[in-house]
């Protein structure tokens, strides 16, 4: 929508034929031609189609990005560099790629150029598809000024001065140029001749190893797929091994023959080059790819990112490693990168000892994978038990709350133990309470703020109480009685944190 | 008499066929007397088959009650500690998420207690019971028991649609699985609680339901301060696939030897307090002159 009303932003052939063109007023146009269907222009659907029809484009090459729709329509650029012998030529690249969008149902115009801004010139104001292989301002001279990706005003301002092509602004002084339209001109001039660099922000980093298989007769079938895929993790594996690396990172993309394509990711704990354990975790994700298949699938790739160096040792060294760390082995990698799959990273853990006393600070939960390649890591627990309860291997309760839940209890005041307690509306009777176990809170952090933000933040006297069923508690008493400054209430509250096997 | 029934009781030749019989019932090849690990106790290794836990197989714990389901978890984990003991391992814990809140997390100081190394252990948060039971057969199919590999598998069953999820079919699976690689199935029945057999029959060696048990009724006001380190559960063996059922036992986990011991059982006092009897009833009567 501009000043002037709705305007029109595509088109298809029969209104090219009419007269009508990208930018026109829709009042206009309905004006020439008032039986005109009309459609809402959907520019995130339209940005969304072109991304991933980006992606897809990565079954040519790794490096694309999608080029924002503006007047002069949308476009994707890819680099070729080092590719185009894979499709026997730039012209074979071209011829497929052209192949291809014709099957899409899609109108492209392709060009290949050794600069970004002379293939978006010619791909765009050229004639018919086209490779630039002679020099490049012969190649660009006959192209409007719009070519070199100017805005509207300048573009105008241009027209006016009757610097109508390129051919007009190159070798004109440059001086009078950058006073008259500012920097921006020169500089895509330069651009588009490959005297300034550019940069080409990819869709996505580039796998450091990458293999790709191309199919004769698209896949539909899971077993066929499968297949393809056990033949790529081989291809990757044997790639890894001949370099010593090994993968912490896959990602398999499938190309589909519509113009679509697929990504399954996964994460191993481990650097890995084992092709049969890659396939398999891999298979694993292929849960939904059959109904996704539609036509088949053309082309797959496996690639390889987070690329780690892995030695080959003899299994006896690795057994002794092993036996002097006494983590987690080698031999626990498969199980934990196919339970690390299914589950997701966050739901398998390891755990991590933390120099607090507070209980539910002194021990957490870390994924495995958070450290690189550490499953085998080990701590010193012993230790850090000497610390929180003087090595007292019962004085830790076996299970223990998060949040520890608020409990009534009878106690005798001062700073008795409890005599009795309600928890989740079940009374119990302490025979038996060992205590208080004091632990301060941590002054070096926030005081506390609120009520509910008081955890850990006053002083704990923990006690180990037995009710008269045998079941065993760890209960404390927040805050100290009758101190105000410590006890948010008059009375202190009770908690359990706890419960004892 | 239910004495008669224990298998320390069965006669010599039904012994001898049994020992007959025990080769063709499992195929592996490993020598039959490392198939067992004792529990520490010879009085309570009697009540199990070849006087031990069997090893590569799956045993189920049975809360008693809903507040038991820490003290089964205490018993499973000292059948773990004794498994790690004889067979260095790793150990797999699978958990429900939901479970967690209810009865709390796995706090890894107090696993050592039971002499178990948190460094060992690797926690897997699942949601549903489908989940757990496959990353159980998972950690079962994964390798065989061994240095650096897994020792045991743990996890909790704490799902409200119990017979659907947890059958006779998945318990087999898992059974089969664990004999297979060797790696012990330990599984927590908790939402089992229905029934002293625990529901549906499984395909479990066997079973147990364990439940606290208090260490001395009424404590003098001198005592009341001392707490006893050493858990204590009344556990009984409801089903013993090769064995004979036992009756309940008073056993107690001793974390200096790492073994079970067993306990006796209370005096049921009861009547006493009932009836008001003085000094003169309880003198009479003393605690270890009930045990069963």
């Amino acid at each position: 929508m501009s000043q002037n009303g709705p305007t029109i932003t595509a088109i298809n052939a029969a209104a090219n034929r009419l007269g009508l063109h990208p930018g026109m007023a829709l009042a206009d146009a309905r004006a020439i031609h008032p039986a005109l269907a009309v459609e809402h222009a959907d520019e995130a659907g339209d940005a969304e189609a072109l991304a991933r029809l980006a992606l897809w484009c990565q079954c040519f090459s790794p490096l694309t990005r999608p080029d924002a729709p503006d007047g002069n329509g949308a476009g994707i650029l890819l680099d070729i560099t080092g590719c185009a012998h894979l499709f026997g030529g730039e012209t074979g690249l071209i011829a497929a790629l052209a192949a291809r969008f014709v099957r899409f149902g899609l109108t492209a115009k392709i060009a290949i150029a050794p600069t970004i801004g002379a293939a978006w010139a010619l791909s765009r104001y050229g004639q018919g598809v086209q490779i630039a292989d002679g020099p490049l301002h012969e190649a660009l001279a006959p192209l409007p000024v719009a070519a070199l990706r100017l805005d509207e005003r300048t573009n105008v301002a241009l027209n006016r001065l009757g610097l109508k092509r390129i051919g007009d602004l190159i070798g004109k002084p440059r001086a009078p140029l950058v006073a008259r339209f500012g920097r921006e001109l020169t500089e895509r001039l330069d651009q588009a001749l490959g005297h300034a660099g550019e940069s080409f922000e990819a869709l996505a980093a580039p796998p450091v190893w990458r293999v790709e298989r191309r199919f004769a007769e698209p896949l539909i079938t899971l077993d066929a797929i499968e297949t393809a895929l056990r033949l790529l993790a081989c291809d990757l594996a044997r790639l890894l091994e001949r370099d010593g690396k090994g993968a912490r990172q896959l990602e398999l993309a499938f190309y589909r023959v519509d113009g679509w394509s697929a990504r399954r990711e996964v994460r191993t704990s481990a650097p890995s080059r084992q092709a049969r354990h890659l396939a398999r975790l891999l298979t694993e994700r292929l849960d939904a790819i059959e109904g996704d298949a539609g036509f088949g699938f053309e082309a797959m790739t496996l690639g390889a990112f987070d690329v780690e160096n892995t030695e080959t040792r003899q299994q006896a060294l690795a057994d002794d490693a092993r036996a002097a760390n006494g983590g987690l082995a080698p031999l626990m990698a498969p199980l934990i990168d196919r339970l690390v799959n299914r589950c997701g990273a966050d739901h398998v853990t390891r755990y991590e000892p933390f120099a607090s006393h507070l209980p539910e600070r002194s021990a957490r939960p870390v994924s495995v994978l958070r450290q690189a390649g550490q499953i085998a890591e080990t701590h010193d627990w012993k230790t850090h038990l000497d610390a929180l309860a003087d090595g007292a291997s019962f004085g830790r309760p076996l299970l223990l709350f998060a949040r520890p839940e608020p409990v009534t209890a009878m106690f005798t005041v001062p700073d008795g133990p409890p005599v009795r307690f309600e928890w989740r509306r079940v009374s119990h009777r302490v025979t038996r309470a060992e205590g208080p176990e004091r632990i301060a809170p941590e002054w070096w952090r926030a005081p506390p703020k609120s009520r509910n933000d008081r955890a850990g933040r006053l002083t704990r006297d923990y006690y180990r109480v037995e009710d008269e069923k045998g079941r065993r508690f760890w209960l404390y008493r927040e805050g100290l009685f009758g101190r105000a400054n410590d006890c948010l209430d008059a009375m202190p509250a009770w908690f359990i944190h706890g419960i004892f096997a | 008499m239910q004495h008669d029934l224990l298998p320390s009781a069965v006669s010599a030749r039904a012994r001898r066929l049994r020992a007959l019989i025990r080769p063709m019932e499992h195929s592996a090849e490993r020598p039959l007397e490392h198939r067992t690990v004792s529990l520490g106790s010879a009085e309570f290794d009697a009540i199990l088959p070849d006087n031990g836990l069997e090893l590569g197989a799956l045993h189920e714990c049975v809360p008693a009650g809903y507040s038991d389901f820490a003290a089964a978890l205490g018993f499973s984990l000292g059948l773990a500690a004794r498994i790690v003991h004889a067979r260095p391992g790793n150990v797999l814990w699978v958990f429900p998420d939901h479970c967690g809140f209810e009865q709390g997390r796995l706090h890894a100081p107090g696993l050592m207690a039971f002499g178990l190394d948190p460094n060992r252990f690797v926690e897997v948060g699942v949601r549903k019971t489908r989940a757990m039971l496959w990353v159980m057969e998972e950690g079962l199919a994964a390798n065989g028991p061994g240095e650096g590999a897994l020792a045991a598998v743990i996890g909790v069953e704490a799902g409200t649609r119990t017979g659907r999820d947890y059958d006779f079919t998945a318990s087999r699976r898992l059974a089969m699985r664990a004999e297979k690689s060797g790696v012990t199935a330990l599984l927590i029945r908790a939402s089992a609680q229905t029934g002293i057999e625990g529901g549906a029959a499984t395909a479990a060696a066997t079973r147990w339901r364990v439940a606290t048990e208090p260490h001395a009724p009424e404590p003098s006001a001198w005592r009341r301060h001392e707490n006893p380190d050493a858990p204590r559960w009344a556990v009984s063996l409801v089903k013993s696939k090769r064995g004979m059922p036992g009756h309940r036992q008073v056993v107690e986990w001793d974390h200096e030897t790492l073994s079970f011991h067993m306990a006796a059982a209370l005096a049921d006092r009861t009547s006493l307090h009932r009836s008001g009897e003085g000094i003169g009833g309880q003198a009479s009567r003393p605690e270890w002159a009930a045990a069963s």
